[in-house]
């Protein structure tokens, strides 16, 4: 056989190394929202310093609060019995229960409540129902705005529970007229949560207590928690007098219009308010679905303001347009580093066993820092969910750590536990997952919520969730969202069912 | 929006008969000022956190180092 010659072997050569360099880079670039998130983590002590409580100061407006209620009547005898019970000025607090056409008995309960409490709860009922949370919320807000009594809206949801002073709270940053909305500390507050439950709460410290006060640095909030947000009077009339019924995300809808109206937005992390979540890995994929099919469209329509970083508002900054983007690049980012390490293989096998070691010794370094410091900045939390914290990106994520840290551990160790020795093909078999494992672990997501509807099965589902992790989970949740809005899918309004399991 | 909080009604309580929840339960303007400044301290805590995260990680890194040479 001959092989080629002179300049045709060197643009072989050339050709062999631009695509060894291509595939480092695919490689690398799964490392992007990893960084970004490191990035956003390292905002979050700055907020010991950098808040908006200098500006606070003491304000009790007379606050409405709007409580959609679909069929809630197993939850909203506590959510008012504890609304009743803030440490708020009784006079300065009426409760409107929207009842969204319910079937069950949210009419009887709510009537029942404004008996006790006349002049402060009131049952305010749509004749036509099941249009969606937007349109409950709407008919709501037209008849806080119809007189001049409410001077704020406290929007929420009917299965949360506010803790005593977490309104008087949120309602000191209305003090500063610059602030058109704030929002509280949403936690997972179940009396004995499930292995899903411990789960969220886990991933509400990331993604509200530290995510958020990383948001208040930055200047711009990605979205009011739409089991608690206040508006002042002003934003609500500012943005229209309703909240937008397009949008599957009309939480973050109002978020970004409050702020591109030149108002700002604050995160209170002392205002805790207590919320039941889904305990299933269907019910928990059903309502991330709608919420990332919701910022898909968030992201489309307001594709213009970001990375334009403007005078007035925040949400262009470069720094938000990453973070934002980051959460919906995770999936492409994966796909992309896994088929740039298994083409390294193919090219140059000690190159990718390099930068296997290298972007595994990055993962670790950023799953420390950023485990450890969602643990500590929520102790309550961390207490009883610090196992699903140390298990959220996966046990079979920590063992590809463990591997690509150690790779004598799986090549030697394993093996010689059993008395057995790894041979060529087991030890390329074992490098291929490894490599993979980015992309197993979605499918294995995937499979997870499917074995749940088997009988037989279901019994794997919890191991199962354990080993592929909650965060490769809620990211096959949004590969799930780009192929329902590639093949446009109808939007409905899917109710997350509560049970009232919520105590304060 | 600039309207400030109500007057207290009734004589102010002996702040010092009661725990730090109870005083700003009152709703008083000097209460809710000193919850204000209490939670202000209390967010300091994060410089902290951050530090030991980032030591934690420097320790894990180092554990690596050590036991990999």
């Amino acid at each position: 056989m001959v092989g080629p010659r002179g300049g045709g072997r060197h643009a072989i050569d050339l050709l062999r190394e631009l695509v060894t360099i291509l595939f480092v880079v695919l490689a690398f670039s799964g490392t992007v929202p990893v960084l970004i998130g490191v990035y956003q983590y390292a905002l979050i002590p700055l907020h010991g310093v950098k808040n908006h409580l200098p500006d606070a100061a003491p304000y009790l407006p007379r606050v409405v609060v709007i409580v959609p209620a679909w069929n809630e009547g197993a939850v909203l005898t506590a959510s008012l019995e504890r609304l009743m019970r803030l440490e708020y000025p009784p006079e300065r607090l009426r409760v409107y229960v929207v009842d969204d056409a319910s079937t069950d008995n949210t009419p009887e309960v709510t009537l029942a409540m404004a008996a006790l409490h006349p002049g402060r709860i009131f049952h305010l009922r749509r004749a036509q129902g099941g249009e969606g949370k937007a349109h409950t919320l709407n008919h709501g807000i037209r008849r806080a705005l119809a007189d001049d009594w409410a001077q704020a809206v406290l929007i929420m949801d009917a299965d949360v529970v506010f803790r005593p002073d977490s309104l008087r709270r949120m309602t000191r940053h209305l003090a500063d007229e610059r602030v058109g909305a704030v929002t509280g500390y949403i936690k997972e507050g179940s009396l004995r949560p499930g292995r899903v439950a411990r789960f969220i709460g886990y991933e509400y410290i990331t993604a509200q207590a530290a995510a958020r006060r990383a948001q208040n640095v930055l200047g711009a909030v990605a979205c009011l928690a739409g089991g608690a947000q206040l508006h002042s009077r002003a934003n609500l009339e500012a943005i229209g007098g309703e909240i937008d019924t397009s949008s599957l995300a009309e939480d973050t809808f109002t978020t970004f219009l409050t702020q591109l109206g030149g108002r700002r937005v604050v995160f209170e992390p002392d205002a805790v308010v207590l919320a039941e979540e889904p305990d299933n890995a269907g019910a928990l994929w059903k309502q991330r679905l709608r919420w990332a099919r919701g910022n898909v469209h968030i992201t489309r329509r307001f594709r213009r303001v970001f990375f334009r970083p403007s005078r007035s508002h925040r949400l262009g900054s470069i720094s938000f347009g990453l973070i934002w983007y980051s959460l919906y690049y995770l999936p492409v980012a994966i796909v992309l580093s896994t088929v740039g390490l298994l083409g390294l293989y193919v090219v140059d096998d000690y190159a990718a066993a390099s930068v296997f070691s290298l972007l595994w010794w990055l993962g670790v370094g950023a799953y420390v820092f950023i485990t450890a410091m969602t643990l500590l900045i929520d102790p309550q939390t961390a207490r009883r969910s610090w196992l699903e914290g140390l298990a959220f990106p996966g046990i079979g994520s920590i063992i590809v750590m463990v591997a690509a840290w150690y790779p004598e551990v799986w090549r030697e160790w394993l093996p010689s536990l059993f008395g057995l020795e790894l041979t060529a093909t087991g030890e390329r078999v074992w490098l291929l997952v490894l490599y993979s494992w980015g992309i197993i672990a979605l499918l294995l997501a995937r499979l997870l919520k499917s074995i749940e509807q088997v009988r037989w099965a279901r019994f794997l589902s919890r191991p199962l969730l354990y080993f592929v992790g909650f965060g490769p989970m809620l990211c096959a949740i949004t590969v799930d969202a780009y192929i329902q809005e590639w093949r446009g899918a109808d939007q409905t309004w899917d109710k997350t069912e509560k049970t009232g399991r919520v105590v304060g | 929006m600039s309207e400030q909080t109500p007057a207290p009604q009734g004589p102010a309580p002996e702040s010092g008969a009661l725990s730090g929840s109870e005083w700003w339960a009152t709703l008083e303007p000097l209460a809710l000022q000193d919850e204000i400044e209490a939670n202000r301290r209390g967010e300091r805590w994060l410089l902290l956190v951050g530090l030991l995260a980032v030591l934690l990680t420097g320790l894990a890194l180092v554990v690596h180092r050590l036991t990999t040479t």
